[in-house]
C-alpha cells in the first residue's frame, strides 16, 4: 500500500475523517450488528488507506517478519503485505488486474472508520499495482465507509468480513490452511457455533478445523518455527488424518487394541510429528499414502494399534532423536552470508539437513515396525478363520441337515471332518514340540 | 537434581525449567496442550497455563508423568497433600487388591478370617457353610466387591455377612454402625426383609423409599439429613429410578454416614450408552465407603457389559483397561488375546458361587430319570405346525444355497 508515511498515523486517520466529510458518491445496504444499514460508499486515496492485519493470513506472515527482523515501520509493513497479497495467488491476481485495467473497480470495498480495509484488501493492492506499472501518483478506492474504528468492534468487524468473504464468489477462496487460521482468529470472539454460522459450515467442521489448528501451532512450535505457517504447504492431509485418529481414539471409537493414557498420545503426537517433518523434507522419504496406512491412521494396520510394536518403535525412535535443540533460526539467519534470505528459506533448509540426518535411522526403524505390525496380524490369522469356519459349521446346524438327502453332502462333510482332524492334530503337535 | 512442583495462588509452576528441557519428550508434553507450559522468570522456571476442571487431576497427571520419565521431583507442602491423599486411597487400592486376590484364591487362612467367622457366629442366625463364609470375608475386605453367584447361593446372606463384619469389627474400615443402602427392583425388596430376619433372627429397621408418596421421601430425607446418625434406618431399599431422581439427597446421607452400597441385579446398570440408571450409580459410586454389585448374568451380551460395573466398584482406577467399543470388539472374537488381560483383571474383584458349589457331585450325585409323557391335544397339534413350517423353510433355504452354489461353479 502506498500508504502516507509522511503522516503520522492520526494524521492519515484525521484527514480521512475530511475526506469522509465530502459527499459521497452512492450508498449500499449491508448486514451490520445484527441489521440491514444503508451506508456511504466514498471515493479515496489509497494512500489514507491500511491493509488488515486481523487477517489471519496477512498478520502471521507479519509476524513472521517481525520475528527475523524485530519490529519494522508502518512503510515496511505495508509493503510487505502488498508484496504477500500478490505472491500468495500470482496467477489470479494477474487475471483480476486485468479486470481491474479494463473495467475498472466495479464492486466497492469495505473500510472502517480509520481507514483499515476490511474488505477488498486484494482489489486495493491490485489498483495500487496499476497505479504503480502507469507511473500515476494517486490511486482510489471506492469503499463502504463502516461507522466504527477497528479497535473499538473487532468483533463486529470480524462477523462482517468472514461473512463476505464466504458468500462472494469472486473472492479468493481461504486456502487450506488459511481456513484454520480464520477459525482460531475468530475463536477468540465467538463461540464455534457462530462461526459455523458465519462461515456456512456446520459446527463439528469449525471444531475439526480448531482441532487441525492447534496440532498445526504444536507441530510449528515443536520444530521451533512458530508462527510459519508457509512451512506447511502441501502437508495438510496428514495433519487431518492426525486430528482424526486422535479423536477417535477420545471418544472410544478407535480401533486400537489397547487404550494409551493421555501421556501415550502425548507421546505419539511427538513421534508423529517427526514423521511428517521428515517425509515432506526429504527426496527419498517414506510416502506420505505409507505414513496415512501405518502411523498416522486409526487401523488395526496401524503401528500405534498394538500396544507392545508401538512401544518398542517408540523407544528406538526417541533413542535415534533424542537431540535437544537444533540452533534457532534467528542464530542461523543472523549466520547466513545472505543476510536478506526469509526466515523461511533458512527454516526449509534447516527441515533439509535434519531430514537428511534423520533419513537412515527412521527408515530402519519403520521397516521393523511395519514387519512387527505385519507379524501380529498374520498371527492372528488362523484364529480368525477357524472362528469363521466355526460360525458357519454353526449355521448349517441351526438350519437342520441331518437327514436330508443333498448331492455330496455326505462326502463334503467327511473332507471336512478330515481337515478337522488334521488341524487338531497339527495343533497337539504343536504344543507338544 | 530434583524438580520442584509448587501450588502457588492457585497456579502450578516447575523448577528449574532446564530439567524438563533436557528431556525432549518430557519438554514436549509440559510444554504442550495439555499442560500448556510457558517459560517465565527468565526462562527459569514453568508455569503451567492450562486450567485443569480439577487441580488435584493435574498433579496427579505430572506425578504419573514424571514417574514415567524416572525424575526426580518433589512436590512442595502446597502441593503435596493432594498427592499424598491420593497416594493413600492408591495404598489402599494396592492392599485391597492383593487381599482380595489371596482371599479368593484359599491362600489366605489367616486370624481375619478367624475373627470374620467368629463374629458372623456370634450375629448370625442362619449358618453359612464355608464357600458362603469366604465370600463374605472377600467382600468385607476387599471392601468393594462383585457376587456373580448362581440364584440359590445366598448373594444376600453374603452381602448381610459381610455389613454385619463391618457393623461389628473392632478396627473395620467403616463406622461401626454403617448404612446399608440397597438398590434393586421393586420385587427384592420382600426378599431382603425376608433375608434379613433369617440371618439376624429378628426385622431389621429396613427403610423403603420407593413405592412411597413424595411427601413420605421428603419427610425421610429431611428428617435423617437434619437428625444425622440418630434417625437413619439401618438398611434403604429404594428402586434403580429413585437412585436416579434422590441422586443429590443420597449423595448429602453419604456424609452422614459411611454408606455400604448395593446394586442389587446390577446388569440393570450396564448400559454404557446413556444408560440414565447406569450413570445415577456411577455417579454415587465415589461417596460410598463400599460398593457391591450382584447379579448371576453380569454379562449376558459379552464384555461390554462388565465395563459400568468395574468403573462403578473402583471409579478412580483403570480396572477395566479397554474401553466399551474394544469390550465389544473383544466379545465377537473368542480368540483375541485381551480377553486374558480382562479376566485376571477382574476376577480378584469378583465371587461366584456355581450350583457345583452348592450342590457338590460327590455329595449330591446327579440321577436322572426318565418319564415318557405325551402330548396334549393342542399341545400336538402347535408342535405338529411348527415342525412342518420350519421343515418348509429349511428345505427352501437348502434348495436355495444349491442352486446359488451350482450357478456360481458354472
Amino acid at each position: 500500500m502506498q500508504t502516507d508515511i509522511s503522516l503520522s498515523a492520526e494524521a492519515r486517520k484525521d484527514k480521512l475523517l475530511k475526506e469522509l466529510e465530502k459527499k459521497p458518491i452512492g450508498t449500499k445496504e449491508l448486514r451490520y450488528k445484527g441489521q440491514m444499514v444503508s451506508l456511504d460508499i466514498h471515493r479515496l486515496d489509497l494512500k489514507l488507506l491500511v491493509f488488515n492485519e486481523l487477517n489471519g493470513r496477512i498478520g502471521s506472515h507479519i509476524q513472521t517478519h517481525v520475528r527475523q527482523y524485530g519490529q519494522i515501520s508502518e512503510e515496511v509493513r505495508q509493503v510487505l503485505i502488498q508484496r504477500f497479497l500478490w505472491d500468495s495467488n500470482e496467477a489470479r491476481n494477474k487475471k483480476t488486474l486485468k479486470n481491474l485495467e479494463a473495467k475498472g473497480q466495479l464492486e466497492p470495498g469495505i473500510i472502517t472508520r480509520d481507514g483499515v480495509i476490511i474488505d477488498g484488501n486484494r482489489r486495493a493492492m491490485l489498483l495500487n499495482k496499476l497505479a504503480s506499472n502507469a507511473n500515476e501518483s494517486e490511486a482510489y478506492f471506492k469503499a463502504i465507509v463502516l461507522p466504527d474504528v477497528l479497535e473499538s468492534n473487532k468483533k463486529e468487524i470480524l462477523r462482517l468480513e468472514t461473512e463476505y468473504q464466504i458468500g462472494a464468489d469472486e473472492k479468493v477462496q481461504y486456502g487450506p490452511i488459511e481456513k484454520y487460521l480464520k477459525c482460531r482468529d475468530m475463536s477468540a470472539y465467538f463461540t464455534t457455533a457462530e462461526i459455523a454460522e458465519m462461515m456456512a459450515l456446520k459446527t463439528p467442521e469449525i471444531e475439526k478445523y480448531l482441532g487441525i489448528m492447534e496440532l498445526i501451532d504444536d507441530y510449528l512450535k515443536t520444530i521451533g518455527c512458530e508462527g510459519l505457517y508457509t512451512r506447511l504447504e502441501k502437508t495438510e492431509d496428514l495433519f487431518i488424518n492426525l486430528y482424526n485418529a486422535l479423536r477417535m481414539w477420545e471418544k472410544g471409537t478407535g480401533k486400537l487394541k489397547w487404550n494409551p493414557s493421555a501421556s501415550d498420545k502425548d507421546d505419539y503426537r511427538l513421534v508423529c510429528f517427526d514423521y511428517i517433518r521428515y517425509t515432506y523434507n526429504h527426496k527419498n522419504s517414506i510416502n506420505p499414502k505409507d505414513i496415512r496406512e501405518s502411523l498416522i491412521c486409526n487401523s488395526q494396520n496401524g503401528i500405534f494399534s498394538h500396544e507392545r510394536v508401538w512401544e518398542n518403535f517408540r523407544d528406538q525412535h526417541f533413542e535415534d532423536f533424542d537431540e535437544q535443540s537444533e540452533e534457532s533460526l534467528e542464530m542461523l539467519a543472523k549466520e547466513s552470508v545472505d543476510q536478506n534470505v526469509g526466515l523461511d528459506k533458512i527454516a526449509k533448509r534447516r527441515d533439509f539437513d535434519w531430514a537428511e540426518k534423520a533419513h537412515s535411522r527412521i527408515q530402519k526403524n519403520w521397516g521393523k515396525a511395519r514387519e512387527n505390525v505385519a507379524n501380529r496380524i498374520n498371527a492372528q490369522e488362523p484364529a480368525k478363520l477357524l472362528q469363521q469356519v466355526e460360525d458357519k459349521l454353526e449355521t448349517l446346524l441351526e438350519l437342520d441337515y441331518s437327514g436330508k438327502v443333498l448331492p455330496g453332502f455326505l462326502e463334503q462333510a467327511n473332507r471336512i471332518r478330515k481337515k478337522a482332524e488334521e488341524l487338531r492334530n497339527n495343533a497337539r503337535e504343536g504344543m507338544s514340540a | 537434581m530434583t524438580l520442584r512442583v509448587e501450588l502457588i495462588d492457585g497456579s502450578i509452576y516447575l523448577s528449574p525449567a532446564s530439567l524438563i528441557e533436557a528431556n525432549r519428550r518430557l519438554k514436549f508434553q509440559i510444554l504442550g496442550s495439555r499442560f500448556g507450559g510457558e517459560k517465565i522468570d527468565g526462562c527459569t522456571k514453568i508455569l503451567l497455563s492450562k486450567q485443569w476442571e480439577n487441580q488435584s487431576d493435574c498433579l496427579l497427571a505430572l506425578r504419573e508423568l514424571f514417574e514415567k520419565h524416572k525424575l526426580a521431583y518433589d512436590f512442595d507442602d502446597s502441593a503435596n497433600p493432594t498427592v499424598q491423599e491420593y497416594l493413600s486411597e492408591r495404598e489402599d487400592y494396592e492392599q485391597r487388591v492383593h487381599l482380595a486376590q489371596n482371599v479368593w484364591s484359599g491362600t489366605i487362612e489367616s486370624e481375619e478370617f478367624i475373627e470374620f467367622v467368629s463374629v458372623i457366629e456370634a450375629n448370625f442366625s442362619r449358618r453359612l457353610y464355608r464357600l458362603q463364609l469366604l465370600a463374605g470375608f472377600h467382600m468385607a475386605w476387599s471392601l468393594h466387591a462383585c457376587n456373580f453367584s448362581v440364584p440359590g447361593a445366598g448373594k444376600s446372606s453374603i452381602v448381610l455377612a459381610s455389613y454385619s463384619y463391618h457393623k461389628s469389627a473392632s478396627n473395620g474400615v467403616l463406622k461401626s454402625s454403617p448404612l446399608l443402602i440397597i438398590v434393586g427392583p421393586l420385587s427384592s425388596f420382600a426378599s431382603w426383609d425376608n433375608e434379613w430376619e433369617g440371618c439376624f433372627g429378628s426385622p431389621g429397621n429396613l427403610k423403603r423409599i420407593s413405592g412411597v408418596s413424595k411427601s413420605e421421601r421428603d419427610e425421610f430425607f429431611e428428617n435423617v439429613l437434619v437428625r444425622g446418625v440418630s434417625a437413619l434406618p439401618e438398611a434403604i431399599l429404594m428402586h434403580y429410578q429413585t437412585m436416579m431422581t434422590e441422586l443429590e439427597r443420597l449423595k448429602s446421607l453419604c456424609l452422614v454416614s459411611d454408606v455400604m452400597l448395593v446394586i442389587d441385579e446390577a446388569h440393570y446398570i450396564k448400559n454404557t450408552d446413556d444408560g440414565m440408571w447406569a450413570q445415577a450409580a456411577l455417579d454415587l459410586a465415589p461417596f460410598a465407603k463400599s460398593r457391591v454389585l450382584l447379579t448371576g448374568t453380569p454379562a449376558p451380551n459379552g464384555y461390554r457389559d462388565l465395563y459400568n460395573l468395574f468403573k462403578f466398584l473402583w471409579p478412580k482406577e483403570n480396572i477395566i483397561k479397554y474401553h466399551p467399543g474394544q469390550l465389544e470388539e473383544m466379545s465377537r472374537f473368542q480368540f483375541d488375546e485381551r480377553r486374558q488381560d480382562v479376566q485376571e483383571a477382574i476376577s480378584r474383584w469378583y465371587v461366584r458361587i456355581s450350583k457345583k458349589h452348592i450342590l457338590p457331585q460327590e455329595d449330591y450325585p446327579i440321577r436322572e430319570y426318565r418319564e415318557i409323557v405325551p402330548l396334549s391335544s393342542a399341545h400336538e397339534e402347535i408342535y405338529l405346525k411348527i415342525k412342518n413350517w420350519e421343515r418348509k423353510v429349511c428345505t427352501r433355504q437348502m434348495m436355495q444355497t444349491i442352486a446359488h452354489r451350482s450357478l456360481s461353479q458354472k
